[in-house]
């Protein structure tokens, strides 16, 4: 007994260090698993708040082309106001329908912290809890999918983009309306992938992809991006497109949180039939 | 020796504050991210104890990992830096560092300090890039990412110590 203190206590730089990286790896392995680390919950505020004064900063340095973005989406909203039609019909419907249920909610926010030049990138935004997000929930901007809602706190909440390991939803090709899964292989965030295609359709360059409504996260057409090339991997009929990306994701600033309210009976009902 | 630490405490806060609002925004080519932080630890008093050099480097890059987001890397790859320094140090000082007046451009003169700094920041940029994409990145592109990285973190850290060594001087 006495051996092994002294042991340990010859060695105890070398028993720190190893103790010290152990640590490291498991908040590492931690911080990939769904569940965030405990202390990642209590700090979240505090960084969050440096993080939003930095952003508030930073945020001045691309004002002229965030203005130019929200001028563009404002005269195109704008023009598809009601009033800017003329009504070929006498009587119009009123808006308030009973024959159509609200089902998207949006929600305006504004990105304080992000990342995309990781494997793993998160994303984090100003609203939490208190103005009604909740996990699971999507996040798109004006020029397309962005990701979804992984955890939230009373003001803020993270959120995993597109550019994240974990990350994958249907997208489908404009023109034909086949869907595949899209997903990021890394590297670039200029660029994700849109697998399992069939492999006799016809691609070309430039098809627009879109999202789809079968996860039921986004709204379907969502832009995700436009084929860039693709490969038939052999012995395989699947086709696999490197997709251009819709999101300029190194200039995130302004995102809308889509809440959609029909998605938990349509969870439940997939869910009975789901039983045998 | 109140002063010292005093020193020490405000030289790390400014260096971790400047990666953690600076530095983590630089995006060269949209892959190339400079990480000074390290040489707060490369550049640590050369009678800081093993132990001292160990708890420091684990601090930094935990710090670090907090507002990056990406659980421990950054506190692997400066507790590695950490438990190597004497080792790093000892490819280019006889006396364990002693001999120096500090562990700086100023202290070491540029060819030590150049020597010292690459390699000591290619083997923390390795240790992170190799904890970051374990399943992704081959063996080559791992070697190739850290050795640019490095030497863009290292160009920034060079700057800034000319930067700030010159202003000192000018007083």
């Amino acid at each position: 007994m006495r051996r092994l203190i002294a042991f340990l206590y010859q060695n105890r730089l070398l028993f720190a260090f190893l103790i010290l990286e152990a640590i490291s790896v498991g908040l590492t392995v931690r911080s990939h698993s769904l569940h965030r680390s405990i202390l990642n919950q209590y700090t979240q505020n505090s960084t969050a708040s440096l993080h939003q004064f930095s952003s508030e900063v930073g945020a001045y340095f691309s004002l002229k082309e965030q203005n130019k973005r929200l001028n563009e989406e404002n005269a195109r909203l704008r023009s598809s106001l009601k009033q800017n039609y003329f009504s070929l019909y006498t009587q119009v419907d009123s808006l308030a329908d009973t024959l159509m249920a609200r089902q998207y909610i949006f929600r305006a926010a504004q990105v304080v912290n992000n990342s995309f030049t990781k494997r793993d990138n998160y994303i984090t935004l100003n609203k939490g809890k208190l103005h009604g997000i909740k996990p699971g929930m999507g996040i798109i901007c004006d020029q397309g999918l962005v990701g979804v809602i992984k955890d939230v706190s009373n003001h803020y909440s993270t959120a995993i983009t597109l550019l994240h390991s974990r990350f994958s939803t249907s997208g489908a090709l404009e023109n034909t309306g086949n869907f595949g899964t899209v997903s990021w292989p890394g590297y670039s965030f200029r660029f994700a992938t849109l697998s399992d295609l069939p492999s006799q359709i016809l691609i070309k360059k430039g098809d627009a992809v879109w999202s789809t409504s079968y996860s039921g996260i986004f709204p379907p057409y969502t832009p995700i991006g436009t084929v860039e090339d693709w490969v038939q991997r052999n012995a395989d009929q699947f086709v696999e497109a490197r997709i251009a990306l819709a999101v300029d994701f190194s200039s995130l600033r302004h995102v809308e949180v889509v809440e959609n309210l029909l998605l938990p009976e349509k969870n439940e009902l997939q869910e009975s039939s789901n039983e045998p | 020796m109140k002063n010292g630490i005093l020193k020490q405490l405000s030289w790390f806060v400014g260096i971790m504050l400047s990666q953690v609002l600076v530095f983590n925004n630089i995006e060269l080519f949209s892959y190339l991210n400079p990480y000074v932080y390290p040489i707060f630890v490369l550049s640590l008093n050369a009678k800081t104890s093993r132990g001292g050099l160990l708890f420091w480097g684990f601090i930094s890059g935990f710090i670090v990992d907090l507002f990056e987001d990406t659980g421990g890397i950054h506190s692997f790859a400066t507790t590695l830096i950490g438990f190597l320094r004497p080792r790093l140090l000892r490819i280019v000082a006889t006396q364990g560092g002693e001999e120096f007046d500090n562990l700086l451009l100023t202290g070491m003169g540029i060819r030590k300090f150049v020597t010292y700094g690459l390699i000591s920041l290619w083997v923390h940029h390795f240790a992170l890039y190799l904890l970051d994409g374990l399943s992704l990145r081959s063996i080559g592109s791992l070697i190739i990412a850290s050795s640019l990285n490095a030497v863009f973190s290292f160009l920034v850290i060079l700057l800034a110590v000319l930067f700030i060594t010159t202003k000192k001087a000018k007083r």
